[in-house]
């Protein structure tokens, strides 16, 4: 009877650390894809140079690290730092591309793909093949220890904290802010949104500048727990993709829901053959080819005027 | 007169000529070759330029496909590698095989089946820890299946996907996400060991041809080169024709107003199901013929973004023009192994040094943006330009 009630709170911690695993997981993907679902789901830009502006904020993690040796304060000057950089980085993509290319959204896909190489080819130009520390602060290195069964890295926890400061940040900026407001005016109707004063020109910078900034504070905190290289950004472009398509172009919690099927889904195939996450993560790309065929539009699929495309 | 001559190029003629400048290119390397002429071209390069026009006959394919259906995959690519797994199967097993037979002669005893197919097991899968030959190996010494092997597991492939894309509608920028992931499901699951297709060490030594022992290299390559230039003719002429037909017209409908094709009565869905799975079936034909050419094949050659190259070269070359997207892919390819084969020597501006191996990509990759942005139909767009302007 001991026994057995022994083996059911083994089991239950066990289920436990699966959730809280996928949970980590699924706040990475949220991380990847969380400006693209400003610039892509938002605005509907492809652009595969969002990776890219992840590489860019994870560098400059390190770079600021180089001067402030203390490691908490240099993550604190790195995150508002890395958003100025990454965010400049977009305003002037948006003004010098992708502003001529909103009629043709497979044209910007070509244009940012050579964006994309270019940037990765100048950074590793710059900092070389080899993987530079972006190294996390102490007291994020230890772990909390529950039981003997399940026990979370500090930093796994911080990564998921961080994924919910942005998802409100971000639902605060889209529907509290006169920004906000304007860009889904611009999105939706630009014509008529330019009719009532709005200048969609200066909204679709700012928009595109602010996706490219989120972008850059997440690669910060993917720097942290992943290798920075200058191909950081493309082991996670495809993926992000998929996040906003699964989730629901257009919609912040469609990306939240996306990343947390994604993220469950993975960790749940690894759990029946833990020696090959290769094969998880085919198995799980064929289930979401599989689940686009059900629902073309995502979990959360826009219903109305907006959907019309 | 121009406009005449312009119309002929765009038009079924177009064909004459293409094939009239590849038969000629071919004859020319023959000639200069180190095996059968002047020696005055390198077997490796007679390599490189068999390898560019199979890129040449893939990047038809993807134009075929997006140029003319509208519909922008990001994993041809993914069929390219599969037809060249097909074919590495078969060459390695086969070459493996001779030389177990082989080194086994003076035995008293032949080997039996089993011990050949035991030695051959640890031979090629004792780099991934096995020494079982895969049940996916089981044709592997028949080279007349491999050969339908080649047509067939990329089309299947392509016309499952592709089925069920199309009939639910998935179109645009969402299809291009989606063949996108297919082709990286299909390289993280040939980087896995247990793939049967020694994961990331990929097939190799793919350029010895069983069987044909006797032969150098230096022919093979020119064997190569001839064998590719008459698919790519062919290829031509079968892209030609379906363009020029009436095929060609609903599919060039589809791309323009797909909704509206629709409304006609016409079945937009199999009109697109036929020519994906035709154009997956050419690049691997591509495949086939570009890897024993390489000598190897490993995952990473699946990796989407190969399949984003493949659509940037057609754009460079000009989408919509045959003739723009074999332009475009021999254009790039060669300048992107010229100037990062470390020939060039680099230039120097005082305080800074330009290194073409290492800044080639920067200025490729801004070079697209110029050319989405200034020249959206590409070369192709630009050769049309001059000779209406004339």
């Amino acid at each position: 009877m001991v026994f057995n009630d022994i083996n059911y709170k083994v089991n239950f911690y066990e289920y436990l650390d699966l959730i809280l695993d996928g949970l980590s997981l699924a706040s990475i993907y949220f991380l990847g894809a969380i400006g693209l679902a400003i610039t892509f789901g938002v605005m509907r830009v492809i652009n595969m140079a969002h990776g890219e502006f992840i590489m860019i904020g994870a560098y400059t993690g390190y770079v600021v690290q180089l001067f402030i040796p203390n490691h908490t304060i240099s993550l604190l000057v790195a995150f508002p730092l890395a958003f100025l950089v990454t965010f400049l980085g977009g305003v002037a993509m948006e003004r010098l591309v992708i502003r001529h290319l909103y009629r043709n959204p497979l044209d910007t896909l070509l244009a940012t793909f050579g964006i994309s190489i270019a940037l990765q080819q100048i950074a590793k130009n710059i900092f070389g093949t080899q993987a530079r520390p972006l190294t996390s602060p102490e007291w994020l290195d230890g772990a909390l220890v529950v039981n003997d069964v399940l026990s979370i890295s500090l930093i796994r926890i911080a990564i998921f904290v961080l994924g919910l400061i942005f998802l409100v940040l971000l639902l605060l900026v889209m529907n509290k802010t006169r920004l906000g407001l304007e860009t889904k005016a611009v999105t939706q109707n630009p014509m008529m949104a330019s009719s009532m004063g709005i200048n969609p020109d200066r909204i679709n910078m700012l928009t595109f500048g602010f996706g490219s900034g989120i972008a850059g504070i997440a690669g910060v905190a993917i720097g942290l727990f992943s290798k920075v290289t200058s191909e950081l950004g493309a082991d996670y472009i495809v993926q992000s993709f998929m996040t906003v398509v699964v989730g629901g172009v257009g919609n912040i919690w469609g990306t939240l829901a996306g990343a947390t099927m994604i993220g469950m889904l993975q960790k749940f195939i690894e759990w029946f053959n833990p020696s090959n996450t290769l094969a998880a993560q085919t198995y799980m790309i064929i289930f979401i080819i599989l689940f686009i065929q059900f629902r073309p539009k995502g979990i959360m699929a826009l219903k109305g005027r907006a959907a019309e495309d | 007169m121009k406009k005449d001559f312009l119309s002929q190029i765009d038009k079924r003629n177009s064909f004459f000529w293409i094939s009239s400048i590849v038969i000629l290119f071919t004859l020319i390397i023959i000639l200069l070759s180190e095996a059968y002429g002047l020696n005055l071209v390198s077997t490796s390069f007679t390599k490189v330029l068999g390898k560019t026009l199979c890129l040449c006959i893939v990047a038809l394919a993807m134009d075929l496909v997006w140029g003319y259906c509208g519909i922008l995959s990001l994993g041809h690519f993914a069929f390219f590698g599969l037809g060249g797994y097909m074919i590495g199967m078969w060459l390695m097993f086969e070459r493996t095989k001779n030389i177990v037979v082989e080194s086994t002669q003076n035995n008293v005893l032949p080997l039996t089946e089993t011990e050949i197919s035991e030695a051959v097991g640890t031979q090629i899968f004792g780099v991934v820890g096995g020494a079982e030959i895969p049940l996916i190996w089981s044709f592997a010494d028949s080279l007349l299946i491999h050969i339908v092997l080649i047509l067939l597991v990329p089309g299947v492939l392509a016309y499952i996907f592709g089925w069920l894309a199309f009939r639910s509608r998935v179109t645009g920028v969402y299809l291009s996400i989606l063949t996108q992931a297919m082709t990286l499901a299909l390289s993280l699951y040939l980087f896995q060991n247990d793939s049967g297709l020694r994961g990331n060490n990929g097939l190799s030594g793919l350029q010895n041809i069983p069987n044909l022992d006797d032969f150098s290299q230096a022919e093979l390559s020119i064997w190569f080169l001839v064998l590719s230039a008459l698919t790519l003719i062919f290829t031509y002429y079968i892209c030609n024709l379906i363009v020029n037909s009436k095929l060609g017209n609903i599919i060039t409908g589809i791309r323009d107003n797909e909704t509206r094709v629709r409304f006609l009565g016409y079945k937009v869905e199999s009109y697109k199901l036929f020519i994906f799975v035709i154009t997956a079936i050419i690049s691997g034909v591509a495949g086939a013929l570009y890897y024993p050419q390489a000598g190897i094949i490993n995952p990473a050659e699946l990796a989407p973004i190969a399949s984003i190259y493949l659509a940037v070269w057609v754009a460079i070359g000009g989408r919509g023009y045959l003739y723009g997207a074999l332009v475009g892919a021999a254009f790039v390819s060669l300048a992107s192994s010229y100037f990062t084969g470390g020939q060039i020597p680099n230039i120097n501006f005082g305080i800074f040094t330009l290194k073409w191996v290492d800044w080639w990509v920067v200025i490729l990759g801004l070079s697209f943006v110029i050319t989405t942005l200034y020249a959206p139909k590409g070369i192709g767009g630009l050769i049309e330009r001059i000779f209406r302007r004339s």
